[in-house]
């Protein structure tokens, strides 16, 4: 297996394995800020690893892959022939890119619904907050 | 107090006894599973050497003046994907961010900005440097969201640069400067849901257009297809404008810099207040 | 005509920004009216999508006037017609209770809500593309949320929304995964075009060219993904936590909403993934095999332990959430049975699970608020009428139609068992149901004091129009012989994958 291949593929994994991992933090972690924070951490890992699902490795015209975005406006087709031929996906980008507003949009009103929940029951921990609401809730 | 923090600690103990092992073995498997697609070459070999084909239309489409009909004129192809091939996409976004908007100022409905006294702040040679920083922040976030169809960047990527303007006056400043220049939570507010309506009205501009010249368009529509003549200017004064993609950019700026430095505002008076409520 | 869809979305999104700049003049009245005749434009553009789509059959529509799969498209056949009407109709239901029951400075937010959860669930069921998917799911889900944090003095709400909030948000995120496991694998968004690719893997599709990766395991675990989150999104037994938590404090006005369109979404999800994108002759027909059988399984325990759970209750809104839960779970074991008579029993149920539950909600809050002995008593109609069609074993209401068509569907693959736990359902749920009816007839409920704001007259209406909805559709399905046999035909059009695929890119699988 070609050294490269190697690597990839184990980054790859590594992302797997970091979803789990954040994952884990999410469901098993009794307090809703630490819930939040590996919440954060685990889209930050699919934005990350769709990075790497667009990535690609140009063979014949260079060594280093370019940006998606065109440097001059192009005078014939086999300019832009040459940039796909080296450029990254750019679709990933672009979800990422709107999986990030989402991202940001829900989390701060998460943080604000936090927030507001540690002015009813003075904890975070979601045991205590079962505790404290469990006759007041009907 | 501390016999029922205990209590629930136990109780707590046993239930996680219960139910951890059985989440871990559940993302396992996940990550198992995970691992067994990429080392298939569920992805293909990575790294590839070739991009995706639905990639590879777009960076060729992006700025093709041969083929008129699916081009949207804008060198960045990422700024394409977003604000054309897949607008309704982004819309949406968008409308995430506004719904999330409407409900931190429900949650938040009860706390007024109260006056506020003048703050001290920092000293003065921070102040200064802020005051220098926050000159080059406007400027290059207006150039990042402005110039999102050539060079990288957007409307969100410029408006999250000029929302750090708040932090940096809270921090260096008071809030109450904030509120001394003009921008209460409502005037955002207001600018906020009028951008997003101009947006949307940008968004069916071309349907408007087509019902004007009796010609079939579509919502989102940026450069003339096949099937419909309706098209945005892809140029202006021999700069390559993108059709609607700029005007998008310019409006998504203001709605993303309105709306992150309202919720920065809301979350720092938010903790002001909850600072002097609790213990 | 083949805008119909994009307008009901722009409709939809312009009424909510609209409101928004509204609520922070002082027009007070502007608001209302806005509010509802936006909702009734909605309701009638539904409509008119509905009757075009039985006379016409389906409509794709391309924003931007990309094709598929470079560009986004919208896609409406006779399935997704029924999920736009029946939440396009609570929404109007909805509006119209918001204005009896609820305070200005309230209803005010829950308008721009509401119509930002409609236009969320709007994209959710016309979209042609899995990343809309992520993304109109995420939009509806905060909308959810936020509607659920309404009154955000109570801390019981907030507690709520931040549970449903902290999960849902974590397991849409899994969704995302899934997508783009799909771009990796299949180099293409596009639910057809992953469908005709999920048959025929060597094929070449303009734009998107041909497969990218080993596609049979990629397909599998994003399969796995997607129909767990919609199984959480539907509140389906195992991941059903949630529910009962949001049912219990959300607003009425917002309650009808969840029941006829938020929940329901991991039903049509499901039905969408099973029989349109991975059919059956796809290339992972085995694994998409054991799923359905494993689904069945589950959407059968799910129905039973829930039935079980609301002969228990004894409070309305636990009642009304887990009643939710059953029906939503007999509903996807209709929806999995894999025949069109099961099929379309499934979404008949849905919509007779949503009349049902925004009757009793309706009633329940007419009769606990008012005054007069005539209101309280059309409260008690409502209530009874929606207990008796959620109960469904008398055929003047839809939900006898829709357990009866189901039963048949299970008859004919021979699932026995589906039957009997339909009717263990029907008799478990009874319990509660009628314990509910028999204490409030008996020794009426203790009159609450209504907020300020409340308006009898007012909320007497959406009942009067959900009693006529109600009893009219079961008695048109008596009256015309017909209407059931064209529901199963243009089911059994919206499950075939082959037309699906053809509509969106007009390529013949197989050719």
């Amino acid at each position: 297996m070609d050294v490269m291949v190697f690597a990839f593929t184990a980054i790859a994994i590594s992302f797997a394995i970091n979803i789990a991992i954040a994952a884990y933090g999410i469901f098993t972690d009794k307090s809703l800020l630490k819930k939040l924070i590996s919440l954060i951490i685990f889209s930050d890992t699919l934005a990350a690893f769709a990075v790497l699902i667009g990535f690609r490795l140009p063979s014949v015209l260079s060594d280093y892959p370019s940006p998606p975005i065109l440097t001059n406006i192009p005078e014939s087709v086999d300019y832009l022939e040459e940039i796909s031929a080296k450029a990254v996906d750019p679709v990933p980008q672009a979800f990422i890119i709107t999986a990030i507003v989402i991202n940001f949009a829900v989390f701060s009103f998460l943080l604000g619904l936090l927030l507001l929940n540690y002015k009813y029951f003075g904890s975070v921990n979601v045991s205590v907050i079962e505790e404290e609401a469990g006759d007041e809730v009907y | 107090m501390q016999l029922k923090l205990r209590r629930v600690k136990n109780a707590v103990k046993e239930r996680k006894l219960r139910r951890t092992p059985l989440i871990a073995t559940a993302l396992i498997v996940i990550t198992v599973a995970l691992s067994i697609v990429i080392v298939e070459g569920g992805f293909g070999v990575l790294p590839p050497n070739q991009i995706r084909e639905l990639g590879r239309t777009i960076l060729i489409n992006t700025y093709n003046p041969w083929n008129t009909t699916l081009t949207s004129y804008s060198l960045n192809s990422v700024s394409a994907i977003i604000w054309d091939y897949r607008g309704i996409d982004t819309l949406i976004e968008t409308t995430v961010l506004f719904a999330s908007v409407v409900g931190l100022s429900i949650i938040f409905q009860g706390i007024k900005p109260k006056p506020l006294g003048a703050g001290k702040g920092m000293s003065i040679i921070a102040k200064t440097t802020v005051k220098l920083v926050i000159l080059l922040t406007v400027a290059a976030s207006l150039s990042i969201a402005v110039h999102g169809h050539i060079t990288p960047g957007g409307g969100f990527q410029g408006g999250s640069i000029l929302a750090i303007i708040a932090s940096l006056t809270i921090v260096a400043y008071s809030i109450g400067v904030i509120f001394r220049s003009g921008v209460s939570l409502d005037v955002l507010l207001k600018i906020r849901y009028l951008a997003l309506l101009t947006l949307l009205l940008t968004a069916i501009t071309p349907i408007v257009l087509g019902l004007v010249l009796n010609t079939r368009a579509y919502v989102l529509q940026n450069m003339a297809k096949e099937d419909s003549v309706v098209s945005m200017p892809a140029t202006f004064l021999n700069t390559p404008l993108a059709g609607s993609i700029f005007f998008f950019n310019l409006i998504e700026y203001i709605v993303v810099s309105t709306s992150i430095v309202f919720i920065i505002v809301l979350f720092t008076l938010s903790s002001k207040i909850l600072g002097s409520k609790g213990e | 005509m083949n805008a119909l869809p994009a307008s009901i979305l722009m409709n939809y999104l312009f009424a909510a920004v609209a409101l928004s700049i509204l609520g922070l003049t002082k027009h007070r009245k502007v608001l209302d009216i806005i509010a509802l005749s936006a909702s009734v434009t909605g309701l009638m553009l539904s409509l008119i999508l509905m009757r075009y789509i039985t006379s016409n059959g389906s409509i794709t529509y391309t924003f931007g006037g990309f094709k598929p799969p470079l560009g986004v498209v919208y896609y409406a056949d006779f399935v997704s017609g029924v999920f736009s009407l029946i939440s396009s109709f609570a929404l109007l239901i909805s509006t119209m209770c918001a204005f009896a029951t609820m305070s200005f400075a309230t209803r005010k937010y829950l308008y721009i809500l509401a119509y930002l959860l409609l236009t969320g669930v709007h994209g959710f069921i016309f979209s042609g593309d899995v990343f809309h998917l992520y993304v109109s799911v995420e939009l509806i889900a905060i909308s959810a949320y936020a509607i659920t944090a309404l009154y955000s003095n109570r801390s019981g709400n907030i507690r709520a929304a931040l549970l449903y909030g902290i999960a849902g948000t974590s397991i849409t995120s899994f969704l995302f995964l899934a997508v783009i496991i799909l771009y990796g694998s299949y180099g293409t968004v596009n639910m057809a075009d992953i469908a005709l690719k999920s048959i025929f893997n060597e094929e070449y599709v303009p734009y998107s060219g041909y497969v990218f990766g080993d596609v049979s395991t990629a397909s599998i675990v994003a399969l796995a993904l997607i129909t767990w989150v919609f199984l959480f999104k539907s509140g389906i037994m195992p991941n059903h936590f949630w529910l009962p938590n949001v049912y219990r404090v959300t607003p009425i006005a917002g309650l009808i909403l969840f029941t006829s369109s938020a929940d329901l979404i991991g039903i049509y999800g499901v039905l969408r993934l099973y029989h349109v994108v991975f059919g059956d002759r796809c290339i992972i027909s085995s694994f998409r095999t054991t799923m359905m059988s494993l689904l069945t399984a589950m959407s059968m325990i799910s129905t039973f332990f829930s039935s079980l759970l609301v002969a228990k209750q004894v409070r309305i809104r636990n009642i009304v959430a887990y009643s939710t839960i059953a029906q939503l779970s007999i509903a996807l074991s209709g929806v999995v049975a894999g025949v069109p008579e099961a099929v379309s029993g499934a979404i008949l149920h849905v919509v007779a699970n949503a009349l049902g539950d925004a009757l009793v909600l309706c009633g329940f809050t007419l009769h606990a608020w008012s005054s007069n002995k005539h209101m309280r008593k059309l409260g008690m109609v409502s209530i009874s009428i929606g207990f008796v069609n959620l109960f469904g074993l008398l055929p003047i209401v839809p939900g006898f139609w829709s357990k009866a068509l189901m039963s048949l569907g299970f008859l004919k693959v021979g699932n026995l068992l589906g039957v009997i736990v339909i009717l263990l359902s029907t008799g478990l749920c009874a319990i509660g149901y009628f314990r509910y009816l028999t204490r409030i007839a008996i020794r009426e409920l203790a009159k609450s004091t209504p907020p300020r704001d409340y308006s009898e007259k007012m909320l007497s209406i959406p009942i009067v129009i959900l009693i006529t909805v109600t009893i009219g559709f079961s008695l048109s399905i008596i009256l015309n012989p017909y209407l059931l046999p064209i529901v199963i035909n243009n089911t059994l059009d919206s499950t075939r994958s082959d037309r699906f695929i053809y509509n969106l890119l007009g390529i013949k699988p197989g050719e």
